[in-house]
């Protein structure tokens, strides 16, 4: 474990230091406030941090506040170092944040015995960091393909929706569906249709690019939100991806070949979520009528056809084959 | 008793509660670093070069009466001889610390100079330290 201490003494962070190494413990020694704060923002800051309260600049108290100012996740554990023995004095430094206090002259015994309890309670931090990371996981996942899920997609829309409508920039929803799903279920049993619709998911996920977000919507049914994309450009994405579904079998053993139909919806400005989805639910239902296998772009409102009928982007409102 | 021989016996039970004084802060000072001997070593080292430094800020913090780096420079003395359990200059230390807070520049040089007396006193331990012979 690495450990950051702050002492503007050298003689008692030579002690310290000393210390330190000799049960075993990396150590960035530094000899002022500023220098501490910036090792404590640096990427993989140590978790644990003897800090002297008198330091030129800034002092121990105020990297302590400065600390717990920030991400709570990220947590620091610190132990305040003085010379200052009166009750008042460690009062101030718990209250400012600090974890723990040990008066100096340091005696070896104090400090290991705080560097125990810092440790414990940094591990169980952590396991409680993992745990959280983990439920969270599991809150926005599907637990088959690993994609995002129902609630974790329509947050990110409605982030991404909220960022066009600051930015005018266009974006775009994919909704696919596959085809003839059930009869995968029925003919092949469901441990077969579980690995098919892996495969699909990964597929799809291979067209998209790193900043969209695909997710799987409902049983046999993914939603990919395609930020700052206009119309044809996502058209073309979700060619892609029904071309690489389509390009082998999806299941190699039983030879199981399967098709996926899209459809595919714009924000041109002024629609919430659900008149997106329904949109692109609606391009989606008549590639499905118009014999699946197909992209559809989704009709613009008749409001929005009329202001840009003279648009491109707008005018390929028929399947793609 | 020959009342020369109560004087005599008060002095070897004075010496003798002297060097058990002196016996006891040496232990503490090694216990106070794990019992290893060469980081306490390293330790004087580091105070010898430093104190020189310290001292000198301190006189020119009097001369110039900046109570402000006299009191950081005490207030680091004291931490570092509190380590080697060295209880009168870390009295001595803590009192010109409080000379600076309170701005008693009346009393800061012989403050001054009791501590670095003090200090002085401490050169046989070191001498012991560097040579191995703690306890």
């Amino acid at each position: 474990m690495t450990v950051l201490l702050a002492e503007d003494d050298a003689v008692s962070r030579r002690m310290v230091e000393g210390l330190l190494r000799r049960w075993g413990y990396e150590v960035i020694s530094v000899s002022d406030g500023q220098q501490a704060w910036d090792v404590l923002q640096s990427e993989d800051a140590p978790r644990l941090a003897i800090l002297d309260w008198m330091m030129p600049g800034l002092d121990g108290i105020e990297v302590v506040k400065r600390l717990r100012a920030r991400d709570p996740l990220e947590y620091t554990y610190v132990l305040l170092l003085t010379a200052r023995d009166q009750e008042r004095d460690s009062i101030i430094g718990l209250e400012a944040g600090s974890d723990d206090y040990l008066s100096k002259p340091v005696s070896a015994d104090g400090l290991r015995a705080r560097l125990h309890v810092g440790s414990r309670v940094l591990r169980l931090h952590q396991q409680l960091l993992s745990a959280f990371q983990s439920c969270h996981f599991q809150a926005t996942h599907d637990s088959l393909t690993g994609l995002e899920n129902r609630s974790a997609i329509s947050e990110a829309l409605n982030q991404e929706l909220a960022r066009s409508s600051r930015t005018g920039r266009p974006m775009s929803i994919i909704l696919a569906d596959v085809d003839n799903f059930k009869r995968v279920n029925d003919d092949y049993g469901h441990a077969i249709g579980d690995a098919v619709l892996c495969e699909i998911a990964k597929r799809i996920s291979k067209c998209m690019r790193a900043y969209d977000r695909v997710s799987r919507y409902g049983g046999e049914e993914f939603l990919i939100v395609v930020p700052e994309t206009d119309a044809l450009e996502a058209v073309e994405i979700a060619e892609r991806a029904r071309r690489l579904v389509m390009d082998s079998p999806v299941e190699q053993d039983l030879k199981i070949s399967i098709s996926i139909s899209l459809g595919v919806a714009t924000y041109e400005g002024a629609v919430d979520a659900d008149k997106l989805i329904r949109d692109a639910d609606q391009a989606l239902y008549s590639a499905k009528r118009g014999g699946k296998n197909t992209v559809v772009l989704a009709q613009p409102s008749p409001e929005l056809r009329t202001a840009t009928a003279t648009g491109a982007s707008l005018q390929t409102s028929k399947p793609v084959q | 008793m020959h009342p020369n021989n109560t004087q005599a016996s008060i002095s070897q039970d004075s010496r003798a509660g002297k060097s058990s004084d002196l016996q006891r802060e040496r232990e503490a000072a090694l216990s106070r670093v794990d019992g290893d001997l060469d980081l306490l070593r390293d330790i004087v080292a580091t105070f010898e070069r430093e104190s020189v430094v310290m001292l000198d800020a301190m006189r020119s913090s009097i001369r110039q009466m900046n109570a402000k780096q006299l009191r950081n420079t005490a207030h680091s003395m004291k931490g570092a001889v509190g380590i080697f359990e060295a209880k009168s200059a870390y009295a001595a230390a803590g009192e010109l610390e409080m000379v600076a807070t309170v701005g008693d520049w009346s009393r800061a040089a012989d403050v001054l100079q009791k501590l670095e007396s003090e200090l002085r006193l401490l050169d046989p331990f070191f001498t012991d330290i560097r040579q191995g012979k703690l306890l």
